[in-house]
């Protein structure tokens, strides 16, 4: 019987997908820049059919993949050719939640939005809230150490992850992390978290909950430019007021959000806008809130939206929260981009992009957790037009390199990937590069699991900012 | 043993490893900044040792895991080379986490030169609260912000928090004692006749005295030597098979 066969025994005939039309869907992830279609792609329902699928593909020596709900921004979920896509989205049970613990145990299809409705009768949430959280899904989140507004405040995913189940890639299984307070000496979770997949496929996963705020602000600042609004968070930073989100949006980005279905009554002539969120107890809240007030005049700003029902709060998100997929409306393509500066560099930052975008000639958009210094220029641009695609490679690489130049890093949330496997060695040296690549063959000796992704190709430490292949059969 | 570059607007520090916890707090203090982790003032604990054995950090439930707040490091391995680990932004996911492996291994995979840190605006207020342990178990869940706890012959907790409780749970327990701007309070607790520090384990033995380490989750990094992965991982910093030796 050959592996197709025995995945098919395992998981039943309707949930192996080998036909071109199931497969189109799994051949890129959110990054539509890197397409490969892979063999086969196999949706196990429970955590014993995902070890078993694991054990014959590796007995069969062929390369795969797990893949959640396919969200991902660095094209980290895609299988080299001839390979295999597991999918996890059918192991979406959530199997306990232990409120006085503040923890949930999970399995990697649940939806990242899921699990805070789930324990919000418990006036807990999960707090890490990717752009993209109604529909990811946590075992892609723990992958990737997804980010989000909120993360400025509380943290990435890793700060959230307790202990993890995992299969390896010979099929067996180990626990990583400790469900209670997470630490266990050697941080096996931590290394786990933010490996895009090329370590072990997550079974279940062990979450820390976070106490609902008994108050919340939320003010929507607008301002005459991008650079005030930034000198707002640099100054709110400064004053040291604790806030919980601080995110930017540029007036090409206001714009694309309040010409969709999700406007928000975003103000169109501002330059930009800053939504800022303040939770704690009341007074606290209320004091912090004033503290803010001052700065946005300060800064210069033109006009302040305060949310004062949670109904004119999730409106006054929902623009930011969609501004994705508004964007994503404006051409046949669009590149997501994901840089980190300090944030005292964050106006430096949007000057450059600004720059770079008008010498390629591309249309961008910018929304950004500010806070974090955490950046994501939106270029539209049409990839079926070579010189277009090219240019937009070769502007996200110049970006990237100027956020290393000012201290950042060439992701904060979305992933290495195969997108920036040729910019990994601008940031770090040829001895860090080599020891991750030992502990991918450590833990993946014959590099069938998610081969090679996250980390540079061949171990070489000179390929860097040099333009890469879309060719992701190898 | 200095502060190597302060960045307030961008509330990171790099320091040297060596450095004490409380002498990193005194000087952030003065820019109004703090590491977001409960310290013993009189300490001369190095920042290595809190971090280094996967310690517990009081204030977890409000500013995360003590590996939460390493940002960065540079390091040195059994084989003399140097590495750099992570980068000086709050958010980096570019490559493996190298900086939370290291983290907590209790010095036999690095030691540590330098850490880059993340900052807290300075919260000068402590809360400071006496509850029943029954009360603290039922109603845990509801605290704005978990707290630091430390036991009163295991009947009563005394919670000390830069936070104020949620109302709803302060009309529950009623119990607030008051703030202050130090940790003096939990000294005069120090010295209560029959005061006993519960241990962060149920399964340990009360500890006789105030011990600040006590509260602190041993470093379980010891059973790590069994990991099935700990020579792999030791192979992969040093694939000629230096090792440091175990003190």
């Amino acid at each position: 019987m050959n592996w197709l066969s025995q995945l098919s025994k395992i998981v039943g005939e309707e949930h192996l997908l080998t036909s071109a039309a199931d497969l189109l869907a799994y051949e890129s992830d959110a990054l539509s820049l890197f397409r490969c279609e892979p063999a086969a792609v196999v949706l196990p329902n429970n955590q014993q059919q995902v070890v078993d699928c694991v054990k014959i593909l590796s007995a069969a020596s062929v390369c795969f993949t797990a893949r959640g709900a396919g969200t991902g921004l660095s094209a980290g979920a895609l299988v080299p050719k001839g390979g295999v896509i597991i999918g996890l989205n059918r192991l979406n049970k959530i199997i306990e939640v232990d409120s006085a613990s503040r923890l949930v145990v999970v399995e990697p299809g649940v939806v990242n939005a899921r699990i805070s409705q789930h324990v919000e009768e418990y006036g807990l949430r999960y707090a890490p809230d990717p752009a993209s959280q109604s529909v990811c899904t946590i075992g892609g989140n723990v992958a990737e150490n997804a980010g989000g507004p909120m993360c400025f405040r509380h943290g990435s995913t890793t700060n959230h992850v307790r202990q993890v189940k995992v299969v390896l890639a010979n099929g067996s299984v180990e626990t990583w992390g400790h469900p209670a307070h997470g630490n266990g000496g050697i941080d096996l979770r931590g290394l786990f978290c933010g490996s895009e997949g090329s370590l072990a496929i997550a079974l279940e996963i062990h979450l820390n909950l976070t106490p609902l705020p008994e108050a919340v602000s939320t003010s929507l600042v607008a301002f005459e430019s991008v650079e005030n609004a930034c000198d707002c968070v640099s100054t709110i930073i400064k004053e040291g007021i604790e806030t919980a989100a601080l995110e930017v949006m540029d007036q090409q980005a206001i714009h694309a959000v309040e010409d969709s279905l999700y406007r928000s009554g975003m103000p169109r002539d501002a330059g930009a806008i800053l939504l800022v969120e303040i939770e704690g107890d009341s007074d606290y809240v209320k004091a912090q809130q004033t503290l803010a007030e001052d700065c946005f005049s300060r800064t210069g700003a033109l006009s302040i939206k305060m949310a004062n029902t949670s109904a004119q709060r999730a409106l006054l998100w929902k623009g930011r929260k969609n501004a994705g997929g508004a964007l994503g409306q404006l051409a046949p393509d669009s590149y997501v981009m994901d840089g980190v500066v300090p944030p005292s560099k964050l106006s430096e930052i949007m000057r450059f992009v600004d720059e770079v975008a008008e010498r390629y000639e591309l249309p961008c958009a910018n929304l950004f957790h500010a806070g974090d210094g955490n950046i994501h220029p939106h270029f539209a641009y049409d990839g079926s037009d070579e010189s277009q695609s090219k240019n937009v490679e070769d502007a996200g690489c110049e970006i990237l390199q100027r956020c290393l130049d000012l201290g950042g890093s060439i992701t904060g949330e979305h992933g290495v990937g195969l997108e920036k496997q040729h910019l990994l060695a601008a940031q770090y040296g040829a001895e860090e590069i080599d020891i991750m690549l030992r502990i991918s063959s450590g833990f993946n000796p014959q590099q069938l699991l998610n081969p090679n992704r996250g980390l540079p190709l061949g171990g070489g430490c000179a390929e860097a900012f040099h333009r890469h292949s879309r060719d992701v059969s190898r | 043993m200095n502060i190597i570059d302060l960045s307030c607007a961008d509330q990171t520090v790099v320091v040297d490893a060596e450095m004490s916890v409380a002498d990193l707090q005194q000087e952030l203090e003065e820019h109004a900044l703090m590491l977001g982790v409960l310290h013993d003032p009189a300490s001369s604990m190095p920042l290595s040792d809190l971090f280094m054995h996967g310690r517990h950090n009081m204030w977890q439930g409000s500013y995360g895991y003590l590996r939460d707040q390493v940002l960065a490091g540079n390091w040195r391995l059994a084989n003399g080379k140097s590495i750099d680990t992570g980068a000086k932004v709050v958010k980096s996911v570019a490559g493996y986490d190298l900086t939370r492996l290291l983290i907590g291994s209790g010095l036999r995979l690095a030691k540590c030169n330098t850490l880059t840190l993340r900052l807290r605006p300075l919260r000068r207020e402590l809360y400071y609260y006496r509850i029943t342990l029954t009360d603290y178990l039922t109603y845990s869940h509801y605290e704005l912000q978990p707290m630091s706890a430390i036991a009163d012959g295991h009947q009563h907790i005394i919670l000390a928090s830069h936070f104020k409780l949620r109302r709803d749970y302060l009309e529950v327990v009623d119990c607030e004692l008051g703030s202050r701007t130090s940790l003096d309070l939990l000294r005069k607790f120090k010295d209560a006749p029959g005061l006993t520090a519960m241990s962060s384990r149920p399964d340990s033995p009360p500890h006789p005295d105030f011990d600040w380490n006590s509260w602190q989750y041993p470093s379980s990094a010891i059973n790590d030597f069994a990991l099935p992965h700990f020579e792999q991982l030791c192979l992969a910093l040093c694939p000629n098979g230096e090792r440091f030796s175990i003190e």
